[in-house]
């Protein structure tokens, strides 16, 4: 589970949100219900204050699905009956008709499971999911494509699953019914976060603040994220190499772990050292007493055991603990 | 826990209150309720109503009654309003025909019509045609068939229409878009369509590139004001102004290019006991105002004993950035606020420096604005 910063106010509205789009231009979140063909916009702020921008109406038919954004704050928009993309001007929510996006993508590659982004070379890129839980990044212009590549193990994350931005190469895939996030380095194909947050019913990613805004599914209230895991267990404190001799140095290591076992990076673990209840103060010493889990979720500190004055009977007690 | 300081539906600042005009004023708006010492009032609502730049004028189309002439007074007529003082004068004239109405300013700031049916002068029906800003007397000179040039959709009314004779452009408003065609060639070079479906009151001739486009927004319940290039088919602002006033039967626009401010026509009922006309005329700076602040939202965990980041918005009404305004933050809890005036950003937005206090309890972080 990812750490909640936040719970906030209800999303009171006749019509359910059913997809936030970051704005990084203006700060904002846009929030729309797919499930309606857009039927209602609005700018959704992070303390819970909407501002309408107002319902498509007959306009429908124009404004469909595939609303996505860009670092560099082109939002895109695809419509199902004009089977053309548009770019939306993002605070105004207007757009040119008579300019649709160039693209070679094929009509039946577009969808609302995607995102369009343009790179720093100035190409645009699309990725869009498929039900199967692959993914697939096309070039816009060209409709070339790379190839799928898996983003979900099989299971039971599989209602809408659908792609968000996270800044650099990153892409994010998530399951509503589970929860889940995963995110992907889409050049190297590489897993860079697997965790969960509250089952919700929209979410989006704020690639400036590093946060997820979701809207929780049970009571529509607004919850943001930070995009660290949780610390929910630290294991017992292992000793390398384990001969318990004086003078001998220990490399002691713990692995911290979320609700989900994720394995948990950058938290500091606090280090200590005591004679076992009782015995009076300890004789040995733990230097660093503060470490950071690496990449892997593993913090390391070194035991220094007592000399001369280490008797028999001597027990000492090595604790890690973790500031949540 | 916030205090809102803001008043909200007070999208645009004022600041031609004229001396004498006992204006009504906060600082953000200003409405001077001027009484017409004219001796007529506005049987029907008004046709048209729009700037005359060459003789820096308003001028108002409609029927009116004369009071005195109980009986007689009924008739189609133009009123020119000083924009100065107020004092309105009835013209009368050939461009009171009511097939010539929606008459409106454009290129070369020159009023032009869309003339809804044929009629002396001889000239087409259902075009564009140029006025004489002296006679109001339409010229036979066809400038734009709107006809021609919405064939590809059917039958197109022009009830409201920006002229930019430089580029020979038109742009026309349709419920949910606005249409830019090249009347040369009957093209369509832009069609920008708005977020929601709308009721266009009227387009406003600013320059050969600049229109405002009036929306009545149901959705919202107010009038929205579109700003459009329209020679790059851009839209640069989406503000909202203020829903018709209970006492007005109808409510005309027109845009002042001398002064750039937009004059709001209220037509209202004469009052039931003296008779007298209690039409006003409402200025408005086409500049939006901030009408939101939003609470502070810390961005990471707030932890005893450590500084975080809160983020807040000072916002108009569509979101747009209120920018320039001066920004108080300030607590009654033992947490310390590092930044009590936090600078704004291009976006409205502005960061919260504080300090949670030593041991866990809570604190209350207000955002306070200046109007």
């Amino acid at each position: 589970m990812l750490r909640l910063v936040y719970t906030g106010t209800k999303v009171t509205d006749s019509q359910a949100t059913s997809q936030l789009i970051y704005m990084p231009s203006i700060d904002v979140f846009h929030g729309y219900n797919l499930t309606s063909e857009l039927d209602i916009i609005r700018k959704v702020y992070r303390d819970g204050t909407l501002i309408e921008m107002g319902t498509n109406g007959a306009n429908a038919e124009q404004m469909h699905h595939a609303a996505s954004v860009d670092a560099d704050t082109e939002l895109y928009l695809w419509s199902d009956t004009r089977v053309k993309a548009y770019a939306i001007h993002p605070i105004t929510w207007t757009f040119d008709l008579n300019r649709p996006l160039t693209t070679g993508i094929a009509t039946g590659d577009w969808s609302n499971d995607s995102v369009f982004w343009r790179e720093p070379d100035g190409t645009h890129k699309y990725i869009k999911g498929f039900s199967a839980k692959n993914a697939r990044q096309f070039d816009v212009i060209t409709g070339a494509s790379d190839g799928d590549f898996a983003v979900f193990p099989s299971g039971p994350d599989l209602q809408d699953f659908a792609p968000m931005l996270m800044g650099g190469n990153n892409i994010g895939f998530v399951a509503s019914n589970t929860g889940r996030i995963r995110v992907w380095d889409w050049v190297t194909k590489v897993l860079v976060l697997d965790s969960y947050v509250t089952l919700f019913s929209a979410i989006a990613f704020d690639f400036v603040h590093r946060n997820f805004l979701t809207i929780r599914a049970s009571d529509d209230r607004l919850q943001l994220w930070e995009e660290n895991v949780e610390p929910a267990a630290v294991s017992n404190p292992v000793a390398s190499p384990g001969s318990s001799l004086r003078y001998t140095a220990e490399t002691m290591s713990v692995i911290v772990t979320g609700a989900d076992g994720e394995l948990v990076p950058d938290v500091l673990v606090d280090w200590t050292v005591v004679e076992n209840p009782g015995l009076g103060p300890a004789k040995g010493i733990v230097s660093p007493a503060q470490s950071k889990t690496n990449g892997l979720g593993v913090a390391t500190t070194t035991y220094c055991p007592p000399g001369l004055d280490w008797m028999i009977g001597d027990d000492e007690l090595i604790t890690a603990t973790v500031l949540v | 826990m916030i205090e809102l300081l803001l008043t909200k539906n007070v999208p645009f600042q004022f600041d031609l209150c004229q001396p004498g005009d006992e204006a009504l004023s906060n600082g953000s708006l200003c409405t001077p309720p001027r009484l017409y010492r004219q001796e007529w009032y506005q049987a029907a609502g008004p046709q048209a109503f729009w700037y005359d730049y060459t003789n820096d004028v308003y001028r108002l189309q409609g029927t009116f009654t004369e009071v005195g002439i109980a009986g007689l007074g009924n008739s189609h007529q133009l009123i020119t309003i000083n924009p100065e003082t107020g004092d309105a004068t009835k013209v009368g004239g050939q461009a009171l025909n009511f097939n010539n109405r929606h008459v409106t300013l454009g290129s070369y700031n020159l009023c032009y019509i869309y003339r809804l049916a044929s009629g002396p002068p001889a000239s087409p029906s259902n075009s564009i045609l140029e006025v004489d800003n002296i006679t109001g007397i339409p010229s036979a000179t066809q400038i734009a068939n709107p006809v021609a040039i919405g064939s590809e959709y059917g039958s197109l009314s022009a009830n409201n229409f920006h002229i930019n004779r430089t580029l020979s452009y038109i742009s026309i408003t349709l419920a949910a878009s606005l249409q830019i065609w090249n009347y040369d060639t009957t093209t369509l070079i832009h069609e920008i369509a708005y977020p929601n479906e709308n009721v266009t009151l009227k387009t406003l001739y600013e320059s050969d590139n600049i229109a405002y486009i009036i929306l009545d927004t149901p959705v919202t319940n107010q009038f929205d004001v579109v700003k459009v290039d329209v020679s790059l088919g851009t839209v640069e602002n989406y503000i909202t102004i203020q829903p018709i006033a209970g006492t007005d039967n109808e409510v005309e626009f027109a845009f002042d290019t001398r002064r750039k401010i937009l004059a709001v026509y209220h037509q209202r009922a004469v009052n039931a006991t003296t008779g007298a006309n209690e039409d006003v005329i409402e200025f408005f700076k086409m500049i939006p105002a901030a009408t939101v602040i939003t609470d502070p939202v810390p961005l990471r965990v707030v932890r005893v004993n450590e500084r975080v980041k809160l983020i807040s918005h000072v916002l108009g009404d569509h979101g747009e950035a209120g920018i320039g305004k001066i920004v108080t933050v300030t607590n009654s809890g033992s947490g310390i606020v590092f930044s009590p005036h936090p600078a704004l950003g291009a976006n409205g937005s502005f960061m919260i420096d504080y300090g949670a206090p030593a041991s866990p309890g809570s604190d209350t972080i207000t955002n306070a604005v200046e109007v």
